[in-house]
């Protein structure tokens, strides 16, 4: 009886041991390559960007631009009024992530019923601005579906990218959600606010939680950017 | 009536308290507006120090509109006194200056006299207000250009460009008519005085008692801010809303219309009872 009862738990933990390891991509550098391989023909491109802002206490009306990308990570905005974007993602490139990320780890992630890959990314360089990211990466054409990060203390960052098929060869970006949450905004919703207009001063530091939508239209790719148009002065 | 009131300007024209006002604002505002530009817009960027962790910002926001209703912002508390200079003056000086018997023995009622020299004082009100507005619009535009206004105090709002300038129309003109408040109450307080000095300070007096009265976050206080003409000082702001409150904005010039009505029917009783020994 004993012998059978220890058997079946070695059989068990043989098994849990295989399924582990079968959910265990272990050639996360592979999957990484295979998402800056998808859109390596891209050289250049320009973009119509339509953002929407959808964040607590923030009221912008919705944006138009032009969005300019060279390669490596050359980003240029084109647009007759104010524009925000998020920092991250806008422009997103899988090779920027190859060339300042290191990939730790690989495992099979099902979301929304479909089976991604899940990766960790850890930052090659301490100063790199986000030390650590995690993407889910759709082996059906290798994009990158998912990004979450913790920007800073506090802070999360998740984006979700939907694709379409341009120029019948590259995935890139039609719609792009950012999406902004923090503990401690939970916490200043939480607190009594005052009703008085006149109390009010500008509250410069409290984070937002909301989302930011950007959809992009309207794709001309390997145009021949030239560099003077990323050289012009930003007013960020 | 019309040549009183000509004739009231002309008057209040000559005298040089009535340009001290036009002075400062002539000396404050570019001053405030040459140091924003040398600063380079230092005080936004800082302001937006939260959202710029988590965003790039493209376009000029630093620009003339967003420093013209900063320096609007921060006028607001300031301008009743240079009002009140004037105000203040308008019947004290007549018996400061001897002058009472003399307009009062033509064969004008003394009502007639009231309401032309209160309508001549709601004319420098009101050509003082734009005068201020003309002056830090123009000068602002023309100093750091034009663009999307930024609103920042609980929100941030961002105001497209073509919205901005008939917004600042409706805020001036609320602001104008938020001074001839305080230029009635000093309207008011120049009757019963013979000397321009006491109508100021009463005014002054006046409206830093009412304004400790509605900031003060007391609860005691509840019930009278809701009444003191104070609380709709910064009326004005309330057009740089996204929807603008129009209902709040109604609420706020009843209760001024209320005060100013108050303060010139005051000021009206007294004149024309009033013994005139000068």
């Amino acid at each position: 009886m004993r012998i059978s009862v220890i058997g079946v738990l070695t059989v068990f933990m043989i098994l849990c041991a295989f399924a582990q390891k079968a959910g265990k991509i272990t050639n996360a550098e592979e999957i990484l390559a295979k998402t800056v391989k998808a859109v390596d023909g891209v050289k250049d491109f320009s973009a119509v960007i339509d953002a929407e802002v959808n964040m607590d206490r923030v009221q912008i009306p919705k944006m138009h631009a032009e969005l300019f990308f060279k390669k490596p990570d050359k980003v240029h905005f084109s647009s007759q009024s104010f524009l925000l974007v998020p920092r991250e993602g806008i422009a997103f490139n899988p090779a920027t992530l190859q060339a300042h990320y290191l990939p730790t780890s690989a495992v099979r992630d099902t979301v929304e019923g479909k089976i991604l890959f899940k990766l960790l990314l850890a930052a090659k360089d301490s100063q790199t601005r986000l030390r650590s990211l995690s993407l889910w990466v759709d082996p059906s054409n290798w994009t990158v579906t998912k990004m979450e990060t913790v920007p800073y203390e506090g802070r999360t960052l998740a984006m979700d990218f939907v694709y379409e098929l341009q120029q019948e060869k590259y995935w890139l970006p039609s719609k792009m959600v950012a999406a902004f949450s923090s503990e401690s905004d939970k916490r200043q919703k939480e607190a009594p606010q005052s009703t008085e207009n006149q109390f009010d001063g500008p509250q410069r530091s409290l984070p937002r939680n909301g989302k930011v939508t950007v959809v992009y239209s309207n794709y001309k790719i390997n145009i021949d950017l030239p560099d003077s148009i990323f050289e012009k002065k930003k007013t960020e | 009536m019309i040549r009183l009131i000509y004739y009231e300007l002309i008057k209040i024209f000559l005298k040089k308290r009535t340009y001290l006002g036009f002075g400062i604002v002539l000396l404050i505002v570019p001053l405030v507006e040459i140091a924003m530009k040398l600063e380079g817009g230092r005080y936004l960027s800082m302001a937006m120090r939260g959202l710029s962790r988590d965003f790039l910002f493209f376009g000029n926001i630093f620009n003339g509109w967003f420093v013209a209703h900063q320096l609007m912002n921060s006028l607001w508390l300031h301008i009743p006194l240079l009002i009140s200079f004037v105000a203040g003056d308008q019947l004290a000086g007549e018996a400061t200056a001897g002058t009472y018997r003399l307009i009062l023995i033509k064969p004008v009622s003394r009502t007639r006299i009231f309401i032309s020299k209160y309508i001549t004082t709601i004319i420098y009100t009101v050509i003082f207000v734009f005068f201020l507005a003309a002056l830090s619009i123009g000068l602002a535009l023309a100093l750091l250009g034009r663009g999307d206004l930024i609103i920042m105090n609980r929100n941030i709002l961002l105001l497209p460009e073509s919205e901005v300038a008939w917004r600042f129309v409706i805020a001036y003109g609320l602001a104008a008519l938020t001074m001839v408040t305080i230029a009635s109450l000093s309207f008011f307080f120049s009757s019963f005085v013979e000397n321009a000095i006491g109508p100021i300070v009463a005014t002054m007096g006046l409206l830093i008692v009412c304004t400790v009265i509605t900031v003060m976050p007391v609860e005691l206080f509840e019930l009278p801010r809701k009444f003191l003409f104070t609380r709709y000082l910064d009326l004005w702001q309330r057009s740089f809303l996204e929807p603008i409150p129009w209902n709040e904005i109604k609420i706020g010039l009843l209760s001024l219309g209320a005060w100013t009505l108050s303060a010139v029917l005051g000021a009206w009783s007294v004149f024309v009872r009033k013994d005139i020994l000068s």
